[in-house]
């Protein structure tokens, strides 16, 4: 479905001294410097598949994106899209892909959502009778009928995102790429665009490329993650096995114990926190199993309540970063989950 | 060639029963996952049942053929139309500035030909009143280019554009024109209501409103083609609105916004001649109070001439622009 070996795009980035002097040496004597975008890539998409690409600012993820869907030509490398060379082929690859930008609107602002759908039919050559059709269809998955007569400047930023969506399933796309789709929603409407995302994946089958700085966005879609940094992969796994990765073996034990927790003390356990009764541990399972510490707290007093949390998928992206010495807090911080 | 089960497709779901996928996959994407030349992707490669549960499928696939591209391009100025009458409110500031003008200039015409003085070169102050309804109101229709597709580099909102099956400078083109329609129609109006009450009618001859259906499309059309060459300096200059004034003004001097260029000195209607602004704004209006086969022939082909070479300039700045965007990022 899409195929990238070795992909990579370099960009010359102009550089201008402050001040007046420096205006005018740019303008006689302009100086650009190299930059490496996207240096080299290299992964595969099946089909149907729903993919997260993440990374953090300035990594590649939208440059990777564009050359995918043929808006830049790559300085190096090769790929196919649906066996089109995208940028070669853009014209006729973009009759079956959609792409939706989080922060750019694909629809026409001072028209309601059904202008625009019109206006894509045509473009997309549509027939039209196809076109009422898949309309119809879309317009009740998407729930929007209410909608389609408002201009689009009027909806909130969750309806325009389904009225997005909606516009770009129209023309019956084999892979859709959504940069941010969630971006700047609040949680109903991301969860609502979160189902059709789903719903487009799994009931139409369509393959998605999704990027995202929401964690939740790839802990709720995706069963796959591909992390970028300067244009390299850095991982690229399954979400799932992502979580369970022994280097992500560190579990956060919280016990209220029968009485104060002043002389409990455990073999490969970190206290960080001692209050009464209560306690914060932190055990690194890899070297010492969860049940040693259960015993150990059994030992010393009758345990009366306990959670353990495994790290968030957030958590474990940041460590992912860090350990790549990239900065931690590019993913937003989600909730911690109980195991 | 069967195509692989999606990995995230749950099994037994009806509509996903992979009956039309199998076979018949020329999409480059098979088991050998390879880097290939490219297939030919027909339709039926192209079509498989990837449905929401009764959401039809695209068959036959786009043609590309030339009444699909023209009903294409036809969607854009139509909903450009709209587009525009959803805010023409925001232009009504426009005609009232118009009918000002359209007053001082009345009064101002009135004195020149005070007293009986004969018309120069045709054109008394009735004519020239007239002509003026004519340039202005092309003039105030163009839409503002500049602003739009600086933007759009600079956000680079051009990527949602650029990949859509359409050409980015024919959309442009067509968005542009379809905005200008309903706009012109409305100054139009109000010249023509408000001089007919300063001045009075204008005896038209039926050819000239004929001709002059093409001449104000041509014109615009050549107004809109120069406005994206320039428009399209935004892919290499921080603000192209420079540019834009010095158009601007060549264009109200040159193109005989105010007079005809029948009133300037013979050297500098020569000069004026050579250069394609006449032809948005003197050309038309002089058709209009002084028609004559010869002339409209005469602007058509000028027309015709100058939005070729501005065409070929407008996608060479084009692809040139984004050849920049490739070099330079987006």
């Amino acid at each position: 479905m899409i195929e990238v070996e070795g992909l990579g795009k370099d960009f010359l980035v102009p550089e201008k001294e402050p001040g007046v002097w420096g205006s005018l040496r740019a303008l006689v004597a302009p100086r650009h410097r190299p930059v490496t975008a996207v240096a080299d890539v290299t992964f595969t998409v099946a089909p149907g598949e729903l993919l997260a690409f993440i990374g953090p600012n300035g990594a590649g993820k939208s440059t990777t994106i564009k050359m995918l869907t043929g808006i830049l030509h790559p300085s190096r490398g090769r790929a196919r899209v649906l066996g089109f060379v995208p940028w070669e082929d853009r014209q006729q690859l973009s009759f079956h892909i959609g792409s939706v930008f989080g922060q750019r609107s694909q629809l026409w602002l001072h028209l309601p959502p059904l202008d625009s759908f019109n206006l894509l039919a045509r473009m997309y050559e549509l027939p039209d009778d196809l076109y009422r059709q898949r309309l119809d269809r879309l317009v009740a998955v998407f729930e929007l009928g209410d909608l389609l007569a408002v201009p689009v400047r009027k909806l909130s930023l969750g309806q325009r995102m389904r009225c997005e969506i909606a516009a770009a399933l129209l023309h019956d796309p084999r892979v859709l790429f959504l940069d941010e789709p969630t971006i700047g929603l609040d949680v109903i409407a991301k969860e609502a665009v979160r189902d059709l995302i789903l719903r487009a994946n799994r009931d139409a089958g369509v393959t998605i490329f999704l990027t995202s700085h929401d964690a939740g966005d790839i802990e709720k879609l995706c069963r796959r993650v591909i992390i970028i940094d300067h244009g390299q992969v850095l991982l690229d796994a399954d979400v799932q096995s992502l979580r369970r990765s022994p280097h992500f073996s560190i579990r956060t034990v919280g016990a209220r114990l029968s009485r104060p927790a002043d002389g409990f003390a455990c073999d490969g356990v970190e206290i960080l926190k001692r209050k009464g009764p209560g306690l914060k541990l932190r055990v690194d399972t890899a070297a010492t199993p969860i049940d040693h510490v259960l015993q150990a707290l059994q030992a010393y007093a009758r345990i009366e309540d306990i959670t353990v949390r495994t790290p968030s998928l957030d958590q474990i992206i940041a460590h992912i970063y860090r350990q790549k010495g990239l900065p931690a807090s590019a993913p937003a911080e989600p909730a911690e989950e109980d195991e | 060639m069967t195509r692989p089960e999606p990995p995230t497709s749950p099994p037994g779901r009806p509509d996903l029963a992979p009956a039309s996928q199998k076979g018949g996959d020329r999409g480059g994407q098979g088991e050998e996952r390879s880097l290939a030349p490219p297939p030919e992707t027909g339709a039926e490669g192209m079509n498989g049942p990837r449905s929401f549960p009764g959401l039809p499928r695209r068959v036959p696939r786009p043609t590309g053929s030339l009444a699909a591209v023209a009903r294409k391009y036809a969607a854009i100025v139509a909903t450009a139309v709209r587009h525009r009458m959803a805010y023409i409110g925001d232009s009504l500031g426009r005609p009232v500035f118009f009918a000002l003008i359209l007053f001082v200039f009345c009064r101002l015409w009135q004195t020149v030909f005070a007293d009986g003085r004969a018309p120069v070169v045709g054109f008394a102050a009735r004519e020239s009143l007239w002509y003026l309804v004519m340039t202005e109101a092309i003039l105030l229709s163009a839409p503002r280019l500049q602003g739009r597709i600086d933007e759009e580099v600079k956000t680079g909102a051009v990527a949602t554009l650029l990949n859509k099956p359409c050409h980015y400078v024919g959309y442009h083109l067509a968005f542009a024109l379809g905005e200008a329609l309903p706009v012109f129609l409305l100054n139009l109006a109000v010249g023509v209501v408000t001089a007919r009450v300063l001045i009075g009618p204008l005896p038209v001859a039926p050819a000239a409103v004929l001709a002059l259906f093409p001449a104000v499309t041509l014109a615009m059309t050549l107004s809109v083609l120069i406005g994206l060459c320039l428009a399209l300096l935004a892919f290499w200059v921080e603000d192209a609105a420079p540019f834009f004034w010095v158009y601007q003004k060549m264009l109200f001097i040159l193109g005989g916004l105010m007079i005809p260029l029948d009133f300037l000195p013979g050297w500098l209607q020569a000069v004026a001649g050579w250069l394609p602004f006449r032809t948005i704004l003197c050309g038309p209006a002089r058709l209009l109070v002084r028609f004559s086969v010869a002339d409209a022939g005469s602007l058509f082909l000028w027309q015709a001439a100058w939005i070729a070479v501005f065409a070929v300039v407008t996608v060479a700045l084009y692809h040139a622009g984004i050849r920049q965007v490739e070099s330079h990022g987006g």
